[in-house]
């Protein structure tokens, strides 16, 4: 069977959106968190709340994370609550992916009642 | 390798190719600039606001150990990369590394780059530079390098790779987060597309090494049928990876991306004569 590349380059398209299309109805579609395993253990149905980049150290309090446990993640004291998080990485060298990450799990455990 | 005489290259390419190319380039482009957006409190309505790891295959190789290991991931990987992996792999499985050749949009970048370097050195120079006898051995560098990368990301748990990713620096150069190293190698690719075609994806690329494998048992193969074949050598012109197609019936070398440059579609002067097919060609 031979093929040409116009068909290639449409199989091409249909198996590359077309297979995320199915992972997505199959829950196999995550691009938010790694904090799981593969299929819908990602991130647990909780409605707990994202952390992103103008998620403030104020605003983590106010979702129930302790102190102590953002203090942990970050290494160091709790900065002035108003300051967003991701400066604060910035301006420390912190991995902003790194501690996004694990704040969300924490606010993930939280919300799931663990 | 030394080519016959022959009097014109034709300039014919294959364009569905090129539109995908230049419409992944646009798509990842769009996603690593939308996830700062994002980041920052903005973003692209309808627009994946993603991180490039997330969309990332290579992502998936990195975590496959820690994966059957442990069942989860490491830092940063995302189960869409996972996902995308078992994608890419069904695609060339099939078609062997297709996703280099009209997706990648690395691999697109030095192309583009590359096109200049055509200008410059003309068809018959660019792309052979090197001795053939050193970049015969220089292309299984990049099976250390997918060893390598597997060893580090292994023993940290981390995506160390990043650090030296010149597809992370491309589309993340303004984030403030790429390191020196990474932007060093990015240059350096950048600098040899303009003597070589696809540096990056010859000699050092870890996944094209892992995708390159695929060449081996795909279902459709480069076919060269010899009762048609003119021997003038312009497959062997026109193939960005250096593949002496016009010596094979089939080509199964490591290195084929399935860009079809070779074939009747393109270069090949003569109907039917360098095919993309499953199974023999009568």
């Amino acid at each position: 069977m031979k093929m040409n590349s116009k068909i290639l380059g449409i199989i091409v398209l249909v198996v590359i959106f077309g297979g995320i299309a199915a992972a997505t109805a199959l829950g196999y579609w995550d691009t938010e968190s790694s904090g799981g395993g593969y299929g819908g253990g990602s991130r647990p149905e909780s409605g707990a709340e994202s952390v992103r980049g103008r998620t403030t150290f104020q605003d983590l309090l106010d979702l129930g994370l302790e102190q102590e446990v953002i203090e942990r993640i970050i290494g160091g004291d709790l900065p002035d609550p108003s300051g967003l998080v991701r400066v604060y990485c910035e301006e420390n060298a912190l991995d902003f992916e790194v501690i996004k990450e694990a704040l969300q799990l924490e606010l993930d455990n939280l919300a799931s009642g663990e | 390798m030394k080519f016959p005489k022959i009097r014109f290259i034709r300039k014919r390419s294959i364009w569905p190719r090129v539109i995908l190319q230049i419409f992944f380039f646009t798509l990842i482009a769009l996603i690593a600039v939308n996830h700062t957006l994002v980041e920052n409190g903005g973003g692209i309505p309808l627009l994946s606001g993603a991180t490039l790891h997330a969309v990332c295959p290579f992502g998936g190789v990195e975590t496959l150990y820690k994966f059957v290991t442990a069942g989860t991931f490491i830092q940063k990987v995302r189960e869409s990369s996972f996902t995308l992996m078992i994608i890419v792999f069904l695609l060339s499985v099939l078609f062997g590394p297709v996703f280099c050749g009209w997706v990648c949009p690395l691999g697109t970048v030095q192309e583009w780059v590359g096109k200049l370097g055509r200008k410059i050195f003309k068809s018959k120079r660019y792309n052979h530079f090197i001795p053939l006898q050193l970049d015969k051995a220089l292309r299984y560098a990049r099976y250390g390098v997918l060893v390598w990368a597997l060893y580090i990301t292994i023993n940290s748990g981390k995506l160390l790779f990043q650090e030296y990713d010149p597809y992370y620096a491309l589309f993340s150069f303004w984030t403030g987060e790429v390191a020196v190293s990474a932007f060093i190698i990015l240059g350096v690719t950048l600098l040899l597309s303009l003597f070589i075609e696809r540096p990056w994806c010859k000699y050092a690329c870890p996944y094209g090494a892992l995708l390159g494998l695929t060449n081996l048992f795909r279902v459709f193969q480069i076919r060269r049928v010899a009762a048609t074949c003119r021997n003038d050598g312009a497959c062997d012109i026109k193939c960005p990876m250096n593949i002496a197609v016009s010596e094979k019936r089939i080509v199964r070398d490591h290195q084929c991306i399935t860009c079809l440059e070779c074939t009747s579609e393109a270069v090949c002067p003569v109907k039917e004569t360098v095919i993309l097919s499953a199974g023999a060609v009568k």
